[in-house]
């Protein structure tokens, strides 16, 4: 069954894809997506915005598969790709994730709400070549504790980005603690903003009653206890408990859950 | 009956149905796991994310959250775990004001406990929180949202136990804070000032408000004559202060503390209680006998009584008009002591100790001033007296008895146990009765008026006809109660109604305590009434005089406030 993403970044094509299963990472670069825009070599993709995570060219030849990807926290998230180029400095854009669970993620939970407002201050330090090693280490510290402590699976999600890319891409990191970043110096394109451009209060996630089996899989992992119904026949989500963690519509077999933007 | 064995660190815990999730089951096995979001009276919540314990499988999880599992072994001191939970406590603490020491909470805090059994010392993180103004809006508890710490507590008190909704999450992400609806002064809102918030604060966050600097002036003033009263709850639960058993009554040390701190003279508010008990049952046998508006409900509640005007305003007319004891007490009082006053110079300054918030809003009240003052001049709560018997350094345990002073010092056992869920029903019924016999007050006493359901029922035979009476304590369960009464699903005669699940020994005044203390709060004021000289209100020899002198023409005037009369006018 294909599922609908949208690809954003440094390729030819960016926008609505419908991804089929077993599809790999490179197909959807190259076919889907174009191929990379001006010539430009890969650098890194992430999938899921800010709850999901990051791979690098390693691993383009993976299916985009939430249990394949499962090792770089790449998961459906707000179903979102974003492709990187050479040129594009990894430490901006991490940042741009972390930013965005400032506004998407709820605040319930002390571990996310606290600890991703702690590593968003940080990564704007090391952006602004004010950040030590110290500083990386709490950040990725911070990272661990959320992702194993969190409420819902945004929280749990919020330190995937950091960890891979400070790993894979060391040297942007090592160039931002010691306050020179060639990429940073020559860049003149603005940085990828993460997300579909819609606000968070824009969204909801729902059931399409057509589709849905009422197999009762969403409503068991939903932690915010937002999802209710009768065996066997459609379950409906409550839109004041939903925190859009997406948890479900990763989990749905029958892809009856999408998120929906709303008028007004 | 056991229905599942656990592993809590090696330690082999049974289990059974009244466990519902893995904290309570280690507490069971002797680990307090650290926590501050779980609280037994309300739901799970789940946000603090400290109570994480970690499986057999390596698999970390929140045991607040995790249901008891037969078979399962979990470990709640790994070396994982404990860096987690230093890190979420020092994010916590970085997003606190830190100013123990000046606190309201200060020693009664469950952070600073926690962050004491964690040792952390150095923060890393700055407070980078742009805090709200302190609300001092609201006559009963004040609020500090700069020492929040959003688990969430309150909400969930405000809504789960009082139906009240007043407190709610506001924002998102880093944003979110705790506000009052709509954003608005706790004044300006429907809060019936019941308090509950500020009894289940994790930290200083909502405090009663404290107005001890009044009393010590007042105290210190020699122009001022300082009568104190006592309410029943507060002698059976401010001895937990000092360690002393939930229940034991320690009227007669408090009464020693008080004269030792500048006390004229110190009552006791079961004189109070006795006259709202003749009152109300006289109003209610009237009511009965020439078909008036049933079922009459109690008025001793404040917090009871704003809610009714405020939300409920169909039922003002079953409100009875009778006074709270507290108000009874003081007006009776202040009238006698107006010649007192001109006699010797002085002016009388009325303090009522209580275990209830909503009382300091009650006293505000204008209606209930005369001469000029309010006839309560100042409530101050159990938790406030602590406070000043510790200011005082006087050890409380060593203190010698003293008796309350006569002659507003006597009470009936039917007033002690006004502290109490069921016990002004219990109270009226026994003034009801025209059987005045023991076994009469044994059968009220085994009627179902007593325990700690949220709504009971009992009926009674009084002359000709049955009396039903129903009995409601928390908010919220007076709210499904009224709805009944409504729909004529109940179909009841007297509604006694206390706002505090438990009734006033679980008042937010009193001292921090979980329902089971609670619960033997109440079983010390029934204790107190087993041994009571007299357990009838219409006993009391000191009221009997009174009647006879003058009350009997002046009580309306003095002792009855319509409710919904002052809301016609």
């Amino acid at each position: 069954m294909a599922k609908s993403y949208l690809l954003k970044g440094d390729v030819n094509r960016p926008g609505r894809i419908s991804v089929e299963k077993g599809m790999t990472l490179r197909q959807i670069v190259d076919e889907l997506g174009g191929g990379m825009a001006n010539g430009k070599a890969f650098k890194a993709m992430q999938i899921g915005g800010p709850s999901g995570g990051m791979v690098t060219a390693e691993q383009l030849d993976l299916p985009l598969d939430a249990k394949a990807l499962a090792p770089w926290g790449c998961r459906r998230g707000d179903g979102v790709i974003t492709v990187l180029d050479e040129d594009r400095c990894i430490v901006v854009a991490t940042r741009g994730f972390l930013h965005a669970t400032q506004t998407d993620f709820c605040g319930k939970c002390v571990s996310c709400r606290e600890g991703t407002k702690r590593m968003s201050e940080l990564m704007n330090k090391l952006v602004g070549f004010k950040a030590d090693e110290a500083d990386v280490g709490m950040m990725l510290e911070l990272g661990e504790v959320v992702q194993m402590t969190a409420f819902c699976a945004l929280g749990k999600g919020s330190g995937s980005t950091l960890r891979v890319a400070a790993e894979a891409f060391a040297d942007d990191f090592q160039n931002h603690i010691d306050g020179e970043c060639p990429l940073c110096a020559k860049e003149t394109r603005p940085a990828i903003e993460p997300g579909d451009g819609v606000p968070y209060d824009k969204k909801q996630v729902r059931i399409d009653p057509d589709k849905c089996k009422g197999c009762s899989r969403c409503s068991r992992s939903c932690h915010a206890e937002a999802i209710s119904g009768v065996l066997k026949s459609p379950y409906v989500i409550d839109q004041s408990k939903c925190v859009k963690c997406y948890t479900c519509i990763d989990l749905c077999a029958f892809g009856a859950i999408e998120e929906v933007t709303i008028n007004g | 009956m056991a229905n599942g064995i656990m592993y809590v660190d090696n330690i082999r815990v049974e289990f059974d149905d009244s466990y519902k999730s893995v904290l309570e089951v280690c507490a069971k096995a002797g680990v307090e796991v650290p926590n501050f979001c779980f609280h037994s009276d309300l739901s799970v919540y789940g946000a603090c994310r400290m109570c994480m314990v970690e499986d057999d499988k390596g698999n970390i999880e929140a045991a607040c959250q995790m249901a008891p599992k037969d078979g399962l072994k979990i470990r709640t001191n790994t070396s994982r775990l404990l860096r987690y939970r230093r890190t979420i406590m020092e994010l916590i603490l970085a997003a606190h004001c830190r100013d123990c020491t000046t606190c309201e909470k200060n020693r009664a805090c469950r952070l600073q406990d926690m962050a004491m059994r964690f040792g952390i010392h150095d923060l890393r993180f700055a407070d980078t929180r742009d805090l709200p103004p302190v609300d001092h809006s609201s006559k009963a508890i004040t609020v500090d949202m700069s020492k929040c710490i959003l688990c969430g507590d309150c909400v969930r008190v405000c809504e789960e136990m009082q139906g009240m909704s007043i407190l709610k999450f506001i924002g998102r992400g880093p944003d979110l804070r705790i506000a009052a609806t709509g954003d608005a002064q706790l004044s300006e809102t429907h809060c019936v000032s019941c308090g509950q918030c500020s009894a289940v604060c994790t930290t200083g966050a909502i405090t009663v408000k404290n107005e001890i600097g009044l009393a010590w002036k007042a105290l210190h003033d020699p122009t001022k004559r300082v009568v104190f009263q006592i309410a029943p709850a507060v002698r059976v639960a401010l001895g937990e202060a000092y360690r002393l058993p939930p229940g034991e009554n320690v009227l007669d040390q408090l009464v020693t503390a008080l004269k030792i701190m500048g006390a004229d003279e110190v009552y006791d508010t079961i004189f109070g209680a006795d006259l709202t008990v003749r009152e109300e049952g006289a109003e209610f046998l009237e009511r009965l006998e020439n078909g008036g508006v049933l079922p009459l409900m109690t008025s001793c509640c404040p917090a009871w009584v704003r809610y009714v005007e405020q939300e409920r305003p169909e039922f003002l007319k079953n409100l009875s008009s009778a006074l709270s004891p507290m108000q009874m007490f003081a007006t009776v009082l202040k009238d006698h002591y107006q010649a007192k006053d001109a006699e010797d110079g002085r002016t009388t300054y009325h303090i009522a100790i209580m275990p209830c918030t909503a009382k300091k809003m009650e006293a505000a009240r204008p209606e209930f001033r005369r001469f000029g003052t309010p006839n309560v001049d100042l409530v101050l709560t159990t938790q406030e007296v602590i406070k000043m018997i510790k200011e005082s350094g006087i050890h409380f345990t060593q203190l010698e008895k003293e008796s309350p002073d006569l002659p507003y010092g006597m009470g009936s056992g039917a007033a002690e146990i006004f502290g109490s869920t069921g016990g002004v029903a219990e109270a009226v019924v026994r003034f009801c009765m025209p059987e005045k016999d023991k076994n009469t007050l044994r059968m009220i006493a085994n009627s179902g008026l007593r325990g700690n359901d949220p709504i009971r029922f009992a009926t009674f035979r009084v002359g000709e006809r049955d009396v039903r009476v129903a009995v409601v304590n928390g908010l919220a369960n007076a709210k499904t109660l009224l709805d009944q009464i409504a729909a004529k699903e109940a179909e009841v005669d007297i509604v006694e109604v206390m706002s505090c699940r438990g009734g006033c020994v679980s008042g937010a005044g009193q001292p921090y305590s979980l329902m089971p203390d609670k619960l033997k709060r109440a079983e010390g004021l029934y204790e107190i009434d087993r041994s009571a000289m007299f357990k009838r209100a219409e006993r009391n020899p000191v009221l009997n005089v009174m009647y006879a002198e003058d009350l009997n023409d002046r009580h309306h005037e003095l002792l009855h406030h319509s409710y919904a009369g002052a809301h016609e006018e």
